[in-house]
């Protein structure tokens, strides 16, 4: 233990015993327990952990992250997201959106990019922005060529 | 300028050994000023407004949590920085602050490392620390949504400073509070059977405050402000930015 501490400063050895919910909860700014019930219109700036209930509509800038315990019924939006729980409603991600094995989704979602886990279902449509209008564009292009 | 304000309790024969000893030890550390002793003809308002007259700059409260919270809701917001000398039971609020023992104190108040904290304002009043329910009929309104403690949940409340330490810390000078729920304490039986998401999960929710509303969903529920005094439901919640500055020692229980 003391070459431990000999080598690392002080906070950082307290880390090395920190659970992993508190290393996940570092940078967070807010947590919707299983032992709650949020409804309306929640918006935030920072990182979001949902394990309970949600009803209405959900918005971040930053990263949200569905559990397995999670309840969503409402519209999401968000700058990247793991969805691992159940959701009711719309998803609408700027960047990743990372839907894991356990994960239940009814509605429609729209994002970057996407990771689907083997096992997950999903319900609804699926928007990507960007990659089909290059691709056609470079279909025409490659005709275009071959005329010439 | 030191005024130092004893509160009514501290005339007891029971603690005139340990005021003669912290007299003593505030010549020793030269910061002696002029002493109040609280009584029923002594207003404390009265005080203070001498103190704003006279420009005074320190204002020491020497008894416990009530004489502390008494003299903080009569100056934030003003130009005067305090200090608290603990005499009594109980002292969460000097505990939090760092301040152990009466004789620490004078050590504390001389070396004079100043903070400025945010304030909770309730219904017209300050607090400090926190404030906390065990009612599961209350409902945080945020006005553009609400939050209801579902069956599973054991008690919540607005963090100022968390003297507990467990599971969140607050930070009393970034204009936030924290509105936390706390689960109940599941049997091992029912920690078997839990979804593994919630294994590592503490199950503790949290949410950033700036300014809130405590309703009810139907009969009107006592809510314990800084674990000294009660108020009942409604309750608007705001906080005050940096509002009250006060002396702090090293080991207080926030950054």
């Amino acid at each position: 233990m003391a070459m431990i501490i000999n080598i690392w400063p002080l906070n950082e050895v307290g880390m090395l015993f920190k659970s992993e919910r508190q290393k996940n909860i570092e940078g967070v700014d807010t947590i919707i327990g299983p032992t709650v019930s949020v409804e309306g219109n929640f918006k935030g700036d920072g990182n979001i952990i949902v394990e309970g209930e949600v009803k209405g509509n959900l918005k971040t800038k930053g990263y949200l992250k569905a559990t397995e315990s999670s309840n969503i019924i409402a519209n999401i939006t968000a700058g990247s997201a793991e969805i691992a729980g159940q959701l009711i409603g719309n998803a609408k991600i700027k960047e990743n959106l990372d839907i894991k094995e356990s994960a239940l989704i009814q509605g429609d979602i729209e994002t970057g990019m996407i990771t689907v886990a083997y096992g997950a279902v999903i319900n609804g449509n699926l928007k990507m922005k960007g990659g089909a209008v290059e691709k056609a564009s470079e279909v025409i292009g490659e005709a275009g060529e071959e005329k010439k | 300028m030191y005024y130092y304000i004893y509160d009514i309790f501290t005339a007891s024969k029971k603690y005139q050994n340990q005021l003669l000893k912290i007299e003593g030890l505030l010549t020793e550390f030269g910061i002696a000023g002029k002493n109040f002793k609280l009584n029923v003809l002594k207003n404390l308002d009265d005080i203070i407004d001498q103190a704003l007259a006279n420009e005074v700059t320190n204002i020491i409260a020497i008894g416990n949590d009530q004489t502390m919270s008494k003299i903080a809701n009569l100056i934030v917001g003003k130009n005067i920085v305090m200090g608290i000398i603990p005499v009594g039971e109980p002292n969460i609020l000097a505990s939090a602050f760092g301040i152990k023992s009466a004789e620490e104190a004078v050590a504390i108040v001389s070396a004079r490392n100043v903070l400025k904290l945010d304030v909770g304002k309730i219904n017209g009043e300050y607090f400090i620390l926190s404030i906390e329910s065990n009612d599961g009929n209350a409902v945080f309104d945020f006005k553009d949504y609400n939050i209801k403690a579902l069956p599973s949940n054991k008690a919540m409340g607005v963090y100022n400073i968390n003297i507990n330490k467990d599971e969140f810390q607050s930070d009393p000078g970034d204009g936030i509070m924290e509105a936390v729920f706390k689960p109940k304490k599941l049997s091992w039986f029912a920690r078997l059977f839990r979804k593994n998401s919630l294994k590592e999960s503490s199950g503790v929710s949290i949410f950033p405050v700036k300014k809130m509303t405590i309703q009810h969903k139907k009969k009107p529920i006592n809510i314990s402000i800084d674990r000294q005094r009660v108020l009942k439901t409604p309750l608007e919640i705001e906080v005050l930015p940096k509002k009250l500055t006060m002396i702090v020692g090293k080991r207080r229980v926030f950054k």
